[in-house]
């Protein structure tokens, strides 16, 4: 007999009758075809749990019939930081497109009215480039907000990364500029740019061109101490770069004259 | 719990015969109902499952040596009648630990901090592996919360061009792996 998934949550909490429970514990001795819907109820249960979604009586039951081994703990363990995660790096687009239907339909029973007409569409129009400059405008793409996270934490100096080491251009000749081959980078690379004596900026903005072209930026890069002066360390993934040559921009949160580094990928 | 004292030979014929008269036949019964009460110690919430799927069948092996091996009853209904007692056992013995833990990982009583900032980063370190395609779609998938979730799941098989079921067999192969990598990452930051 088919289950529902009604009865496999049930099944999961222990709240079916024990005949039923019989039932569904003979199909999964017995074929192979339940594991599947099962895995699935138990990863909704799972996320009912940490939305608070589970009613006081069901709330027991999954603590005292379904947390019962180290799996199911790490189980949800493992969902609540995937979540963490999620929220974290989530599109913007998902928080704002209910608000902006429910500002829209009320603007629009109050500007309905036809001697409105003008006034309504130019109206819409403002509230769209306002919801567009505020929301939307964020061009920065996933792998961009992730690497800015990267960046924010503190860059351990024993680590795994593969390592490229510059001095700014405006101390160099740019011709000059070291060389790298993809083929030696690891996933994610770990660049180290040394910043001029004196230089004790905390914090910069890297903008990452090839060519003319930007490519890559991060929005806040952290420097660092080391026994021979200041560096900004900085990871960026690999995939950006290609054979060429590179310009590494940072750009000081005070607007003063930017740092330029230069970089040959082969 | 105490532990089976294993299958012998004769046990273990005995055991064959519970299913069948061929031995191939037999054998191969055998080993689809070792499997299955693996799942069913799983589904019941067990840890060490494989473990206990032996132990019903060594305690199986045990009561058809005092019966000469002779059953009417349906063998997996037989199996099951010694599953679930190892399930209560099992329950049983895991009770207090059960209480620790509800504290451990209740959403209102979040993970010890030094830990949970391990697992953070670690988790960071496997998701930054997976290809940015899979990434984006356990991001979209786990992003969603309570009535928002369905919309957003089909948003995202709309944009995998798959069924929810594809869907869903997809986020699980994809948690397999970050499970398995979290778990490799947890052991070196102990």
């Amino acid at each position: 007999m088919e289950q529902t998934s009604e009865n496999l949550r049930k099944y999961l909490l222990g709240s079916l009758s024990a005949s039923e429970i019989e039932e569904i514990d003979v199909q999964i001795i017995s074929d192979t075809n339940l594991s599947d819907p099962l895995a699935f109820a138990e990863n909704e249960l799972i996320e009912d749990y940490l939305d608070g979604a589970l009613t006081p009586e069901e709330e027991d039951l999954f603590r005292r019939n379904f947390l019962t081994s180290n799996e199911r703990r790490s189980m949800v363990g493992e969902t609540s930081l995937l979540r963490e995660y999620a929220d974290r790096f989530s599109e913007p687009l998902v928080t704002v497109t209910e608000p902006a239907n429910s500002v829209f339909e009320k603007l629009r029973s109050i500007f309905a009215r036809p001697a409105f007409a003008g006034a309504t569409a130019l109206a819409a129009l403002l509230i769209a480039l306002l919801v567009w400059q505020t929301f939307i405008r964020d061009s920065s793409t996933q792998l961009e907000r992730e690497y800015a996270a990267m960046n924010l934490r503190d860059i351990p100096a024993e680590n795994s990364f593969s390592s490229i080491s510059l001095i700014s251009s405006n101390l160099r000749d740019s011709n000059s500029a070291p060389r790298h081959s993809v083929n030696n980078l690891t996933d994610t690379v770990l660049v180290r740019l040394a910043l001029p004596a004196g230089d004790d900026a905390a914090t910069f903005k890297a903008v990452i061109s090839r060519g003319s072209t930007k490519v890559f930026a991060v929005a806040s890069v952290k420097s660092y101490q080391n026994p021979n002066g200041r560096e900004v360390k900085m990871l960026l993934p690999r995939s950006i770069l290609e054979k060429g040559q590179y310009q590494i921009r940072l750009e000081r949160p005070s607007g003063s004259g930017p740092l330029v580094f230069s970089l040959n990928i082969e | 719990m105490s532990k089976g004292d294993g299958l012998t030979p004769k046990g273990f014929e005995n055991l064959l015969a519970l299913f069948s008269e061929d031995r191939e036949e037999a054998g191969e019964k055998y080993e689809a109902a070792r499997a299955g009460l693996h799942r069913y110690f799983r589904f019941k919430g067990c840890s060490d499952s494989a473990s206990l799927a032996d132990e019903t069948m060594d305690r199986v092996a045990a009561k058809l040596e005092t019966m000469d091996g002779k059953i009417e009853a349906n063998p997996i209904a037989f199996l099951l009648g010694f599953a679930s007692n190892i399930v209560l056992e099992y329950r049983r013995s895991v009770a207090k630990e059960i209480e620790y833990h509800e504290n451990l990982h209740s959403p209102r009583a979040p993970i010890e901090k030094d830990r949970k900032e391990d697992e953070g980063n670690c988790l960071n370190e496997c998701l930054a592996r997976l290809p940015e395609k899979d990434r984006d779609t356990l991001v979209v998938y786990y992003t969603a919360r309570g009535a928002e979730k369905q919309r957003r799941r089909d948003m995202l098989c709309k944009r995998l061009g798959c069924s929810v079921g594809a869907l869903y067999t997809q986020i699980h192969r994809l948690k397999l792996t970050v499970r398995e990598c979290l778990n490799d990452c947890m052991k070196k930051s102990l």
